[in-house]
């Protein structure tokens, strides 16, 4: 991925999430992670949704709850 | 999308933050204004960075809020939001937020929480397809009669709960599915229901003093329905709000909720030329400026008929013109298409010369201070120079494209009020009649002389449950005349007049009536008694009436046993008027310090002053 992506994509998380948590989750990034829940998943996918101008499917959405599976995704629609 | 100023933004959030400096942060915050409101991940780093902060003292310059929510879908992810809405009206709120679906549990108190909470404000959100179900799609009498009864029942709970101010959010437009035809002809169809059941809402709480409605209604019919909720959110994680709605909502919200603790600015000075009509009525002359009914005039006009509105909510109007000022009156009194005449501005400065100095003219007449007063020209150098030299002063550029006008009107806050007084109604024609009382008072031989011909009435009442609003309204906006600047929302004042003695004083003369125009707390406890809180409004200087409800109030004490009165004078940068307030009305200084000075008087040998003989006197409430 690319690496500017990367970047804004760990300072949404950082932002939304706060800097242990994304550390955490930037460790083990195929795993879920306990703190990133429901809520704070609604409010992870508004944010990426904003910054990079992209829509998540609903079935997108409910299956991306690691980092390495949204990575994956944004890059499949960023057409990287 | 978020730019670089806003990594900037965020980042000197967290510098800010790891160093403890919260006055910079909320600063930051309040300053990042709109843009940062409506940024999804800027929004949530700086609330983040505010919970957990676990900040003690207050910052100064903001207010700490406790906002409580009753809802019934996923209002989580909208918090942060919210959280930067009411950061930019000076506002920190802290949240508590109900479980889903069981607000009615919360008000009869059958679930424990919201009590403890002991929020100020109070908002309920309820999701309308959430609240009937299928019936948002099939309507019917049977529809009708459980949503009105369901939503009766709130409107009951809601009106006898001590929730702080409680914002209720009416209801949204109908979800997408409604079959517009079939139900445009049905007047039990959901869509025929729910307006009904708005207006209904409006109706139920349009006098109570602390109930207010936030019209959802009219902000997604703005945005557009459609857009205000996003299906896939909707459906997934039952969020009411899109992500574009969330900001319009939060930043709603706080809009309401702003005037229950800050008054609003008390005298909004315009320019003339190209503010109150187009062009330049000194070379287009009165036939050419643009003012009427017919574009572009028709946007001046639709001006005019906002500040004629404000007026008639209680702002005093003010002119501040580089003009001829005879023209200027002429063209007022006489334009068939002027709504507003020369006699609905209270003060005005009308010359050639600057219009800062005239500000402070304007401001010294009407007994104003500059905080409390917003300016409005349409020249950026003459918003520039009075910004520079006055910073207290609210200035709002006007409009230099006239389609924005209706626009820069509905982001007009400055002035917001959420219940309008007897008092608001009347203030223009006060501010009117002091002139004709200062002619009486320059032709008076003494003070006394002077009082006694303005056939001053006064209506002293105890606990006055109609006054609730007034009261509130009189601690946030008093600052000169204020012993303690003491400042309380409309439901702590009826918490007080439970728990203590709340007395008011209203006056009128042979020229107006004032209505209510001073109040005072009085915390009493066996034979103590201690002045929470005294003051007056500005308009009622110079009359002495202040002695004489002084002494009517302790007369009063008297009569409920208490026997000697307790008083503090605490020194703000606006009240030094009332310093020695306590020593006329022969209070025993008992000590003092660089920021308050601490008074005792013995009431059992109190004897009717003098002052009382000058007034007619009408008391309720009070002990005979």
């Amino acid at each position: 991925m690319n690496q500017d992506i990367d970047a804004r994509l760990e300072r949404v998380f950082l932002q939304v999430l706060g800097p242990t948590v994304t550390v955490e989750i930037g460790a083990r990034p195929d795993r879920p992670h306990a703190r990133w829940d429901s809520i704070a998943h609604i409010s992870l996918v508004m944010a990426i949704e904003q910054e990079f101008q992209v829509l998540f499917s609903p079935e997108e959405a409910g299956m991306t709850t690691t980092l390495q599976a949204l990575k994956d995704t944004l890059a499949h629609k960023l057409g990287i | 999308m978020t730019d670089g100023a806003d990594l900037t933004g965020s980042q000197q959030l967290e510098v800010l933050s790891s160093r403890g400096d919260w006055p910079e942060f909320f600063r930051a915050v309040r300053a990042g204004g709109e843009r940062l409101t409506s940024d999804v991940a800027a929004v949530h780093s700086a609330y983040r960075l505010a919970s957990a902060s676990g900040r003690a003292k207050p910052v100064p310059g903001f207010r700490d809020v406790r906002v409580a929510i009753l809802r019934n879908s996923t209002l989580e992810p909208w918090l942060p939001h919210v959280f930067a809405a009411f950061v930019t009206r000076g506002l920190i709120p802290t949240f508590w937020l109900g479980d889903y679906g069981v607000y009615e549990a919360y008000l009869t108190r059958e679930l424990p929480g919201l009590e403890r909470a002991a929020p100020e404000i109070t908002l309920v959100h309820l999701d309308p397809e959430e609240l009937v179900g299928d019936g948002a799609l099939l309507g019917g009498p049977a529809l009708q009669a459980g949503v009105t009864e369901r939503l009766g029942r709130l409107q009951d709970l809601l009106a006898d709960a001590h929730v702080g101010a409680t914002i209720l959010c009416n209801l949204t437009p109908p979800p997408d599915g409604v079959r517009d035809v079939p139900d445009s002809q049905s007047a039990s169809s959901w869509p025929n229901v729910r307006r009904v059941l708005n207006a209904t809402m409006v109706e139920r709480f349009e006098d109570h003093p602390s109930v207010h409605i936030l019209d959802l209604d009219t902000l997604a019919a703005r945005l557009g329905s459609r857009r205000s909720r996003d299906a896939r959110m909707y459906f997934t994680a039952h969020l009411p709000f899109s992500g574009e709605f969330m900001p319009i909502v939060a930043r709603a919200f706080a809009a309401t909720a702003a005037p229950i603790f800050q008054p609003p600015r008390k005298c909004l000075v315009v320019d003339g030329d190209n503010t109150l009509w187009g062009g330049v009525l000194g070379e287009d002359g009165p036939m050419g400026v643009k003012l009427g009914t017919e574009y572009p005039g028709s946007l001046y006009r639709r001006f005019q008929l906002f500040l004629e509105t404000l007026k008639d909510q209680g702002t005093l109007l003010a002119l501040n013109s580089k003009n001829d000022e005879a023209e200027v009156l002429t063209f007022l009194d006489s334009s068939p298409d002027s709504l507003l005449r020369s006699s609905d501005f209270a003060a005005h400065r009308i010359n050639w010369g600057d219009k800062a100095t005239n500000l402070r003219e304007i401001a010294a007449e009407l007994n104003i201070g500059l905080d409390a007063v917003v300016f409005v020209d349409d020249s950026a150098v003459e918003c520039a120079l009075v910004q520079s030299l006055m910073p207290e002063v609210r200035v709002r550029q006007f409009p230099a494209d006239v389609l924005e006008i209706p626009q820069f009107i509905e982001q007009f806050a400055e002035m917001d009020v959420l219940i309008v007084t007897d008092e608001d109604r009347n203030r223009a024609a006060s501010m009117r009649s002091n002139a004709e009382r200062e002619r009486l008072r320059t032709t008076a031989a003494d003070l006394d002389t002077f009082i006694r011909s303005l056939d001053i009435r006064l209506r002293v009442q105890c606990q006055p449950q109609t006054q609730v609003g007034r009261v509130a309204q009189l601690t946030q906006r008093t600052n000169q005349f204020n012993l303690t600047t003491h400042r309380y929302t409309d439901e702590e004042v009826r918490v007080l007049m439970r728990e203590a003695l709340v007395y008011t004083l209203a006056m009128a003369d042979r020229f107006s009536d004032y209505g209510t125009v001073g109040a005072t707390v009085v915390r009493a406890a066996g034979s103590d008694a201690e002045i929470d809180s005294l003051l007056l409004s500005c308009r009622a200087f110079g009359r002495e009436i202040e002695l004489a409800f002084v002494d009517r109030v302790l007369a009063d004490l008297v009569k409920r046993g208490v026997r000697t009165v307790w008083g503090t004078y605490v020194r703000t940068p606006k009240n030094a008027m009332v310093a020695e307030f306590y020593d006329r009305c022969g209070f025993d200084c008992v000590s003092s310090d660089a920021t308050s000075t601490r008074y005792r008087r013995d009431l059992v040998h109190l004897e009717p002053s003098a002052y009382v003989s000058r007034y007619t006197f009408e008391t309720e409430g009070l002990l005979p």
